[in-house]
């Protein structure tokens, strides 16, 4: 029993994309990078967001009713003055607003993640902790990780490596996969595209290693950012240096865009596909160092 | 010798396990024909029948129609197409619709009349007709009028079904001109034995039985008309032989004049006699499916288990080096391609409840033997292969899954469903098998059940149903008449008076009581109905043929319909299952748990439509607070736990009744529920006003015991484990599911492995029964609506079936679009 309570903004049962079989993946809510082709912006920030559906408004005026603000149709949560209260989401009849980002309890989630605990035996699933960033909730992602994993299910973490080493260590003590992003082997360029520096990502890479940790390397493929030969080479020097068996290539993709639109944001970032050749370059010099590459 | 040469292949985009899909130059041409061929009514076979009813009037009706369908098949006009392989077709335009006036006559006329619009003109299923057919149809009316057994079923039935069906409560106005069907006769006896056992047998019994004993004695005019159907199939076959060596004898091509020479030989001695070689078992097995078309107006014929029926004589085949795989994919390639010409034309009303050209021709393959061990084999992956490279609606490929099935072959299924169509449909023997054996059937008959029309379970050449199965039966509109205190808001009428209305209703049992009033009352009006028409087929038009291969007429002297069969069942469909269950969770919730509104104001606003803005919370604001309440199909205790009650009791209540062949015979004769809906979800919802599950008046209802579109929004491990809450073992009759995915969730790898798994688990741990696979993107059929023209070939999953999308009614089209998407 824990009442522990933790920030979330999605739990997603039947994921295929996040670790073996099929997974229930619990999104923890607040990241500390800000990596420019995020397809996850709602993940981003500790406090709730709010998504807003133009194409389903109505523009029936209800939500401005029952805020206490009165922001007009459109501003939920993207203006200044939100709290965040959710009275307008629960007033929408057409469905057009979501709040993005709850409270929960270990208890709560588990209970979700319970539901759909007959299809990860058959298949070898279990539960991820994404995000955001998990380890930014270091004690409510060990508790949620320990109470699972007492109850039988196979635990796997999807993180940057962001987080003090203390409590990468207290997380990862409790879950039997961590899949590990590397996103750029230069520290600059890290920071110029996440807005942090790569030395404590690298760092807690190489002690995860060290301490035994089931690691697999998950390298988005973003032409134009890290899709440069050499930063491909160095990539997969580093990863062998760490000692790397297997690394996921997740190609760029701009299925967050509509995210950003519903965040009323601007998404700036212009990227592109990786091409055939940039992904073959880097499975080559990986099989060269005995890491499996495969594309997820 | 390979009279088949495989050269030439036409390679598609789709794979088959790991390999290209490959269509000979052959069944490409054939397949491009047919899909352009123009559905065409044809008066040849009305016409016969006609002639041979006026010249053998005083006959016994058994007798009558033997000589009636005997000369049909003398005198109907055949041919063979160019390439052709396997023969025999309903006629000899491409795709013919024959007529059968016997069951109804009027309606045709009426719509040639333009009532309410003429064949060609209809949004979809179109028919068109020569000035010849359409001048011989009319002509013959004036023997038919008034003396068809639509009309006599309409003299006997009370009047109050006809208001039942007014009221859109019930729709089985087809079983009263549909004749016998539903059901697989004993393929398995005609390939092994040949149909002159069938006649032996029946001579004998003629020589055995004492005339003095008038209840024997009755039964040898049905014993005779057995010999002169019999007969009449075998001389229909030769018909064909000789086609096929007066073609050969003027053939120049060398491959094809041997083709010609070989059909020739097998269309002498099938289905006459056991079948020699594969060739001829699948050319049996035609002969029996098409000649069965033409004794009846009945549909859902089916092959049953074509993998156990034919492996003997494929594998001795390959043994003996005649044949090669690739030549007997081609065989039943061409025998796919005769199941998709075949074509019956029925009213406008009927056809909107089972669009798309469909006969719903069924092929079982998979399950296990009747030690339990899998039983699938060379052919359950040749006829995966066949349907792969066919990929059209028809024939419907069934496969049995049970815990123990190779995974080949799930993933072989899984290939098959990503090139797109639904096909083919799973069955689990884990809940089928029990379902039956809790009705009766023993071990090692259950055990070899297959599957006809959209998901009813049959056991071949030994169990009789219904004519085109059974009627449908409106749950939603019954839970509506619940909610009025019985009264119904559309016409006005009140024929059982309730315990109040939704207004007065002091809890939630007084609702739910209120629900089983109606049920037990409409349920019961049903079983009048049925079984009246039933009692009226068994008088009026007898079907000796189907009778005589399903086993035990013949030992009996009885027609299925005197209680001839071994087994009997048959039942209602149900439609609109998750209506029910959602408006009693949605009452439940909003006015009883909650308080947010009171029963009066609910009234208020379903009589409005959800659209009266001056009540206070207005129209729109109810709509939202009744979608809002919990729904059947999100894994939620709250909402299931109704709908898995009101369905158990919904069950219960069916299996109650029993069939005209009730202790005459049969083991069996009873009821038994389905949740086949067809495509009778749409216009049955036309009747039923605003509901309380948050649904306005008209629209689609829930399909089969699908959770109703767009509610089901927690993705489809919630959604599967939902719909296995449901009783399933009482679904004897056949549950179904549809179930949406998007084509990356079948890639080979990766994907279709976790798909496969999530199956395994909704089969194993949740007990489900039926699952139906549709592989298209709700884009690509926008697409196909805007432009027709490019997705001819598109295919779709509606309800149990699959039917090319183009030609469906638009209504349909959107309900399909409409249902959920889950993006597995």
């Amino acid at each position: 029993m824990s009442r522990l309570v933790g920030r979330v903004f999605d739990i997603q049962r039947y994921s295929t994309h996040d670790g073996p079989g099929i997974r229930t993946v619990v999104f923890f809510k607040g990241c500390p990078l800000r990596c420019k082709w995020c397809s996850n912006p709602e993940s981003q920030r500790c406090e709730p967001d709010i998504f807003f559906r133009e194409q389903t408004c109505l523009g029936c005026g209800r939500c401005v009713k029952v805020c206490p603000f009165h922001i007009p149709v459109g501003g939920q949560g993207a203006d200044a003055k939100c709290t965040y209260c959710g009275n307008c989401v629960r007033e929408c009849p057409a469905k057009a607003l979501e709040l993005k980002g709850v409270t929960l309890t270990v208890d709560e989630v588990i209970d979700e993640v319970e539901r759909d605990a007959a299809f990860y035996s058959a298949s070898g699933g279990g539960v991820t902790l994404s995000g955001g960033e998990p380890l930014m909730q270091p004690e409510f992602a060990e508790a949620l990780a320990r109470e699972a994993r007492d109850m039988g299910y196979r635990l796997a973490i999807e993180t940057t490596g962001y987080a003090a080493w203390d409590d990468v260590k207290r997380v990862f003590d409790h879950v039997d996969l961590v899949l590990y992003d590397v996103k750029h082997a230069s520290p600059a360029m890290h920071e110029e595209g996440t807005g942090v520096t790569n030395d404590l990502i690298i760092d807690n890479l190489r002690k995860s290693v060290e301490e035994g940790y089931n690691i697999v390397v998950r390298a988005p493929f973003i032409g134009g950012f890290n899709t440069a030969s050499e930063n491909i080479e160095h990539t997969a020097e580093l990863l062998g240096d760490v000692g790397i068996g297997r690394v996921d290539i997740l190609p760029y993709h701009t299925y967050g865009d509509n995210k950003y639109k519903m965040l009323r944001r601007e998404y700036a970032f212009n990227g592109r596909k990786p091409t055939e050749e940039e992904i073959g370059e880097f499975r080559e010099l990986c099989a060269e160092k005995n890491i499996k590459a495969r594309v997820e | 010798m390979n009279y088949y040469e495989y050269a030439d292949s036409m390679k598609s985009k789709h794979i088959f396990m790991e390999r290209p899909v490959v269509r000979s130059r052959r069944i490409e041409n054939l397949r491009g024909r047919l899909i352009d061929a123009k559905a065409q009514i044809c008066s040849d076979r009305a016409k016969l029948l006609t002639e041979a009813y006026q010249n053998n009037n005083s006959d016994p009706v058994v007798l009558k129609r033997a000589k009636a369908f005997a000369h049909i098949l003398d005198n109907m006009k055949i041919s063979i197409l160019d390439g052709e392989i396997i023969v025999g077709a309903l006629g000899t335009k491409d795709r013919t619709a024959p007529v059968f006036p016997e069951f109804g006559s009027d309606w045709l006329i009426e719509e040639l009349d333009g009532k309410p619009m003429r064949p060609e003109d209809r949004p979809g299923d179109r028919y068109i007709i020569d000035e010849e057919d359409e001048k011989a149809l009319r002509e013959i009316n004036t023997f038919w009028h008034g003396n068809d057994h639509e009309s006599r079923c309409l003299a006997v039935l009370p009047e109050e079904t006809a208001l039942v069906r007014e009221m859109g409560v019930t729709d089985s106005y087809w079983l009263m001109i549909g004749g016998e069907g539903h059901l697989v006769v004993d393929i398995q006896g005609v390939v092994r034995k040949g149909l002159k056992d069938v006649i032996a047998r029946a001579r004998a019994r003629l020589d055995e039985i004492d005339s003095s004993d008038p209840d024997q004695e009755s039964q040898a005019p049905f014993l005779r008309a057995v010999i002169i159907c019999n007969e009449a199939v075998i001389r229909f076959a030769k018909r064909y032989a000789k086609i096929a060596s007066d073609l050969a004898g003027v053939e120049s091509d060398r491959v094809r004049k041997l083709e010609l020479e070989k059909i020739a030989d097998v269309c002498n001695n099938v289905p006459e006699n056991p079948a020699r070689d594969f060739h001829e078992g699948v050319q049996a097995m035609w002969f029996i499916n098409l000649t069965l078309q033409l004794e009846n107006n009945g549909h859902s014929i089916s092959t049953g288990r074509f993998d156990q029926t034919l492996i003997d004589l494929y594998e001795n085949d390959i043994r003996q080096g005649t044949i090669r795989y690739e030549d007997a994919l081609e065989i039943v390639e061409c025998f796919f391609l005769k199941v998709f010409q075949l074509l019956k034309v029925t009213c406008w009303a009927n056809t909107k409840s089972f669009a798309g050209y469909q006969l719903f021709q069924n092929i079982t393959v998979g399950g296990q033997d009747h030690n339990g061990a899998d039983s699938s084999n060379e052919l359950t992956f040749l006829v995966l292969n066949a349907q792969a490279a066919i990929s059209l609606n028809t024939p419907s490929i069934s496969l049995r899954y049970h815990n123990r099935i190779d995974d080949r072959v799930m993933y072989a299924a899984l290939d098959v469903v990503r090139i797109g169509g639904g096909q083919p449909a799973i069955y689990s023997d884990e809940v089928y098998i029990p379902a039956l054996m809790n009705r009766g059937i023993g071990w090692e008959d259950a055990v070899n059940y297959s599957i006809v029309g959209c998901v009813e379970s049959i056991v071949e050449g030994k169990q009789s149903t219904r004519p085109n199965g059974a009627g449908f039966i409106n749950l939603a509109k019954i839970m509506e008449l619940a909610l009025y205190n019985g009264k119904d808001p559309k016409t006005g009428r009140r024929l059982q008076p309730g315990n109040g209305d939704l207004a007065t209703f002091g809890s939630y049992d007084d609702l739910y009581e209120a629900f089983k009033i109606q049920t037990r009352y409409y349920f019961k009006r049903q079983v009048i109905n049925d079984n009246t028409i039933d009692r009226m087929t068994e008088e009026g038009i007898a079907d000796p043929y189907v009778s005589s291969l399903v086993n035990d007429c013949i030992a009996r002297g009885k027609t299925i319909k005197q209680g001839g069969a071994i087994y009997d069942y048959c039942g209602p469909l149900y439609v609109g299952a998750a209506n029910v269950g959602n408006t009693l969770a949605a009452v439940r919730k909003v006015v009883f748990d909650d308080k947010k509104i009171t029963g009066a104001q609910l009234l208020h606003a379903l009589e409005t439509n959800y659209g009266d803005e001056a009540t206070s919370p207005t129209g729109p604001e109810i709509l939202k607070l009744m979608k809002d309440a919990p729904k059947y199909g999100n894994d939620d205790e709250y909402a299931d736990s109704v709908m898995v009650d009101s369905f158990r009791f919904m069950c219960e209540e069916t299996a109650k009744y029993h069939t005209t062949r009730y202790g005459r015979g049969p083991i069996g004769g009873t009821w038994q529920p389905s949740t086949s809906s067809v495509s009778s979800n749409v216009p049955m919802g036309e009747f039923v006003g605003a509901t309380p599950d948050g649904r306005k008046a008209g629209e689609a209802l829930a399909d089969t015991s699908s959770p109703m579109h767009g509610t089901d929004t927690k993705g489809i491990t919630a959604s599967l484990k939902s719909v296995g809450k449901l009783p399933t073992v009482l679904v004897s009759g056949g549950q179904l599911l549809n179930v949406k995915v998007m084509p990356v969730s079948l890639e080979p790898g990766l994907h279709s492995t976790k798909l496969l798994q999530v199956l395994r688990t909704f089969f194993s741990d949740f007990k489900g029964m039926h699952v139906q696979l549709n592989c298209v993107s709700a884009e690509t059929l926008k697409a196909a609506q805007h432009d027709p023209g490019s997705y001819k070939d598109l295919m779709v999953r509606v309800a149990g079936y699959s039917a090319l999308f183009t030609p469906l009614d638009k209504a349909l089209q959107d309900d399909i679009i409409e249902r959920t998407q889950h993006a597995v």
